[in-house]
């Protein structure tokens, strides 16, 4: 084999083992935290609400007993039990800004109002969905902060029951599973002069051995 | 034409026998999986000293882990290549080839650091990239310069590991010696930091910093806090200036590995 082609081969056997190092880190999670704990909120039909956010008087603002910085790192997991079926919409801000940029407060959470905010800033959501009874992973892009709405689109007063939690994965998922699928078969291409040299070799051997 | 094929063939002869397949491909995997799990993001942020922070978990002071395979695996090159190709009586043929001595040494000494170094370096800073874009690749500068500090005391290690792999000849002894060296400047960095803190003054820090420049650039980016009151900080000169001091020591070693080899060594 040329020294030419045992060098590209080589390239290609690395990029192979740097996509499949990505490829287990990505599937397995470092640790697992649940810091809020299990939670119950009501919220009234035809409303919606910013979950797990409680609303200040005092001094006119939400307040979360802490909102840290949603990392690209974390599969975030959101467990629901409801009696009806639940609108939610994850958005691309902190309760605060949005608050205070839109007017996401107690006396106006009106579905009507939601819906307002949600056609005119659809760039805001990151995710949407309907559930009753069951759980949603979501996983950051970025490393960013966002906050989940709830909105009870039936004429029943909605009860429901639910626990965040989120994996600590050992590198952001997407970022790695995009390395892997990238350099995997990449790799598997620089690597064929070498992976058809040993294919070749192990046969004459196998050959030989035979006669 | 010759002459410089003549070295290139010594060099790919070196290659292939210190990085058989899949040798490169198990460090590769080693080093990506040793920064992912022990790098500390629970501060991510976009600035300097989160970037040099990055760096130091997954791969400096603060990860004994990493640097201490890293260490090991260039002592244990030098060791079986070098020294090893001396006590079986290899070298003896090597010198019988249309090669100088000298180029032997570097071609033996490029395989055996440069390579270990860049896989190290190249698995770090790709992983470091995929964890955290946003800090890695604005503070490219610090990344460069904190990977420089891990180089030179890499390069200190193996400058001395090489003159006593080439004096003792015995490639098991020199890579204990390699280990008990760097465990003994692990041990210096820690007394010299307590000392400082005994007398309020960064001057041992300063002193050790020449031989362990890692120590150094910490003292720069986290300061040293005295009491509540008052914390010691080295300058960015400083750090540099030990940095630099430390290349300058490896190249006075190297250079007495390469007279000893070319002009006091006999087989």
């Amino acid at each position: 084999m040329k020294r030419l082609w045992v060098i590209i081969s080589r390239v290609g056997t690395i990029l192979f083992t740097i996509g499949f190092a990505f490829l287990i880190l990505s599937l397995f999670a470092q640790t697992v935290y649940s810091p809020y704990g299990f939670n119950e909120q009501t919220i009234s039909n035809q409303q919606f609400q910013p979950l797990g956010a409680r609303y200040d008087s005092y001094s006119k603002a939400y307040r979360v007993n802490t909102q840290p910085l949603a990392s690209a790192q974390n599969i975030y997991n959101l467990t629901i039990n409801s009696n009806v079926t639940l609108n939610i919409y994850i958005i691309d801000m902190n309760i605060t800004e949005l608050a205070v940029n839109y007017q996401i407060l107690p006396q106006q959470l009106s579905q009507a109002n939601l819906e307002n905010l949600l056609q005119t800033k659809s760039a805001l959501i990151l995710w949407q969905g309907s559930i009753t009874n069951g759980s949603i992973n979501y996983t950051p892009l970025r490393n960013s902060y966002f906050t989940i709405l709830i909105s009870n689109p039936t004429s029943e007063i909605a009860q429901i029951q639910y626990t965040i939690s989120y994996y600590h994965m050992f590198v952001p998922r997407t970022a790695g599973l995009q390395t892997a699928a990238v350099s995997i078969p990449v790799g598997l291409v620089l690597a064929t002069p070498m992976l058809s040299n040993t294919y070749k070799r192990v046969k004459n051997r196998f050959h030989r051995n035979k006669k | 034409m010759t002459k410089t094929r003549s070295i290139r063939e010594f060099l790919a002869l070196s290659l292939n026998q210190d990085y058989k397949f899949p040798l490169l491909e198990v460090f590769f995997f080693l080093f990506i999986l040793l920064t992912c799990i022990t790098v500390n993001t629970s501060t991510i942020g976009t600035t300097e000293y989160d970037a040099y922070s990055l760096v130091n978990t997954s791969a400096g002071l603060s990860n004994f882990i990493s640097l201490f395979v890293f260490v090991i695996l260039v002592s244990k090159n030098i060791a079986l290549s070098l020294s090893g190709d001396l006590e079986k009586g290899t070298m003896k043929t090597y010198f019988s080839y249309p090669i100088k001595r000298r180029e032997i040494l570097s071609s033996k000494l490029f395989s055996e650091i440069a390579i270990t170094s860049l896989v190290f370096f190249a698995a770090n800073f790709i992983s470091l990239c995929i964890i955290a874009p946003n800090t890695i690749l604005p503070n490219i500068s610090t990344v460069l310069i904190a990977y420089a500090s891990i180089f030179a005391f890499v390069l200190l290690i193996s400058s001395l590991v090489t003159l006593i792999g080439l004096t003792a000849k015995k490639g098991s002894l020199t890579l204990i010696l390699g280990v008990i060296l760097f465990i003994a400047l692990f041990i210096l960095s820690g007394i010299s930091t307590s000392v400082a803190y005994q007398h309020q003054s960064l001057t041992p820090i300063e002193v050790v910093s020449y031989i362990n420049p890692l120590l150094g650039l910490l003292y720069h980016y986290q300061p040293l806090y005295m009491n509540f009151n008052s914390a010691l900080i080295l300058s960015f000169d400083q750090a540099i200036t030990s940095i630099v001091g430390c290349y300058v020591i490896s190249t006075v070693l190297f250079a007495l590995s390469y007279y000893y080899f070319n002009r006091r060594m006999s087989l």
